[in-house]
């Protein structure tokens, strides 16, 4: 499978990219083009096969892929790992951008700075339980560390209170 | 669709390792037959003489590269599908017993609609054997390589039932069913070239061998320019990326066995269609098996398994050749000449790989500099 392969990914069925059962390889190859110039892959050359991209290339073209479709909601794993410094932030301006634009976003990782840099709330979650709801402006490394560890904080669980 | 992250250039890839593989082969195979007091470079020359040297042997290459190219294209697709269906053989068997009912129905009434039933009988034969290994692979987990290497054992008593019971010749004692109605016959391609002026000798090389490019370019277009195609290949690659992408793995994998399954079944139409004109117990005689060799020599695409079922015919026909020519080499031989074939193009492909990416990556480091 090359990149230009996994851009249509899970969207394959769409008429943008396919029709009558005929894939249009030239809209495929557009897209391609235009999801690898705004994330910035490398290298540019989306015929290369996409196992053979590092992984941070892969989770860009992933993240412009799903970005694309505009979601209503979006939940996300671990969006940068792996991804180069430069593309982090580029990654995240995108994610806060989806907010600002009224979409449901939610963010799974274990990078505690990515959490309090893009969150409204953070979740903290120990032994498969919630240990609390903290807004960010209440988080830093050391609450959310003893979240992490179990000690609950009941009180700042408060649903609706704003 | 390599998964390694060096990369050789595709004329070396695509040309020049395969190459490489065959001359290794080839080299094996000559020390063999030097080993046996004979002239190797001699022998050669008989099987490329055999093999293309004149019109009736050439026609006999394409001949036999036709069951090639069927069974190719059925394990190629499979494969795509990522499922190794060994049971092209049985499929075939099927597919060749399909026909033959569908010509026999047919009867005398019309020489067209007999060819075209019989088309329709092998597919669809060769698809129904193939759908039982596949249903049990996608709904029950029973594993496809094991159930399509027995079903070819199944597929070969049902036929010797077959053709020992309700099928037999009326009055015979061989394995065989009598001869098809006249007209129920592929044109033979020397008739064909004839009938436009061309001179051709006679030959069993018959209109099957267009019917089998015509369905390589088919599954060309099927895999890399249909969505079905796509959805198979992702199947192929990452069953939980597909079924994350809203395919269905379990139904996918049916369809793309019942698929591989109908194009061995069509390998009948060459052998019996266009050369015996009846039904035979094991006619297929291992070409469902050669598939495998092919498709992987031929990297599972249609161009390349074209090329490698040539390479395959020419095998068969040039081996027969030199067994004729040099009493000391006997058919084993052009069978152990196909097994290395198989061994450095399939087995130890990466012999070369290696050594050639690391040539390449060190010209590409010196062209950078």
């Amino acid at each position: 499978m090359t990149a230009k392969d996994n851009v249509i990914l899970g969207y394959q069925r769409e008429p943008d990219f396919v029709s009558n059962g005929i894939l249009k390889r030239g809209h495929i190859a557009a897209k391609a083009d235009e999801y690898f110039e705004t994330q910035d892959v490398r290298p540019r050359d989306p015929s290369l096969a996409i196992g053979s991209f590092s992984g941070g290339n892969q989770q860009k073209i992933v993240i412009a892929r799903e970005l694309a479709r505009e979601p209503q909601l979006m939940i996300i794993g671990q969006p940068t790992r792996g991804v180069d410094i430069g593309a982090v932030t580029k990654i995240h301006d995108q994610i806060t951008a989806l907010r600002n634009d009224g979409k449901a976003v939610l963010v799974v990782s274990a990078d505690l700075d990515e959490l309090i840099a893009i969150s409204d709330r953070i979740a903290v979650m120990c032994e498969g339980e919630i240990t609390g709801v903290v807004p960010v402006g209440e988080a830093d490394e050391k609450t959310l560390g003893l979240m992490m560890a179990g000690q609950k904080r009941q009180v700042l669980v408060q649903e609706g209170a704003d | 669709m390599a998964g390694s992250s060096q990369k050789l250039p595709g004329w070396a890839e695509n040309i020049l390792l395969p190459v490489l593989n065959l001359v290794a082969a080839f080299f094996v195979s000559a020390l063999v037959i030097w080993g046996l007091g004979e002239d190797p470079f001699l022998a050669m020359g008989y099987i490329w003489e055999g093999a293309f040297g004149f019109e009736e042997g050439i026609s006999y290459t394409f001949y036999y590269a036709t069951n090639f190219i069927f069974t190719g294209l059925a394990v190629s697709l499979a494969f795509h599908a990522g499922h190794f269906n060994i049971g092209g053989e049985g499929q075939a068997m099927i597919g060749g017993l399909g026909l033959t009912l569908a010509v026999f129905m047919v009867g005398d009434v019309s020489p067209f609609l007999s060819v075209l039933l019989a088309i329709v009988g092998a597919a669809v034969f060769g698809a129904a054997w193939a759908y039982i290994p596949a249903y049990l692979q996608a709904k029950r987990g029973s594993h496809i390589v094991i159930t399509t290497i027995m079903f070819n054992f199944i597929a070969s008593a049902l036929l010797a039932y077959m053709l020992v019971g309700p099928l037999q010749r009326p009055g015979g004692q061989m394995p065989e069913s009598r001869d098809f109605p006249e007209g129920a016959a592929l044109t033979p391609l020397h008739e064909l070239l004839g009938s436009i002026g061309i001179m051709f000798e006679e030959g069993p090389m018959n209109v099957s061998l267009l019917i089998a490019l015509v369905c390589a370019t088919g599954v060309w277009f099927l895999l890399w320019r249909t969505r079905f195609g796509y959805e198979l290949r992702v199947v192929g690659q990452n069953q939980s990326a597909a079924a994350f992408a809203g395919i269905s793995v379990p139904r996918m994998t049916i369809v793309a066995m019942m698929i591989s399954g109908a194009l061995a079944g069509m390998m009948g139409l060459n052998e019996l269609l266009g050369e015996q004109h009846r039904l035979l117990g094991n006619f297929t005689l291992g070409y469902g098996f050669v598939g495998i060799a092919v498709a992987f020599m031929g990297r599972n695409h249609p161009v390349g398994i074209i090329l490698a079922a040539i390479l395959f015919g020419a095998l068969y026909q040039g081996g027969a050749e030199l067994a004729f020519e040099m009493p000391t080499i006997t058919r084993d031989l052009i069978v152990m000449i196909q097994g290395l074939v198989i061994l450095f193009a399939g087995a130890m492909e990466h012999m070369f790989r290696r050594p050639l990416t690391a040539v390449f990556a060190r010209f590409s480091a010196r062209e950078a500099v």
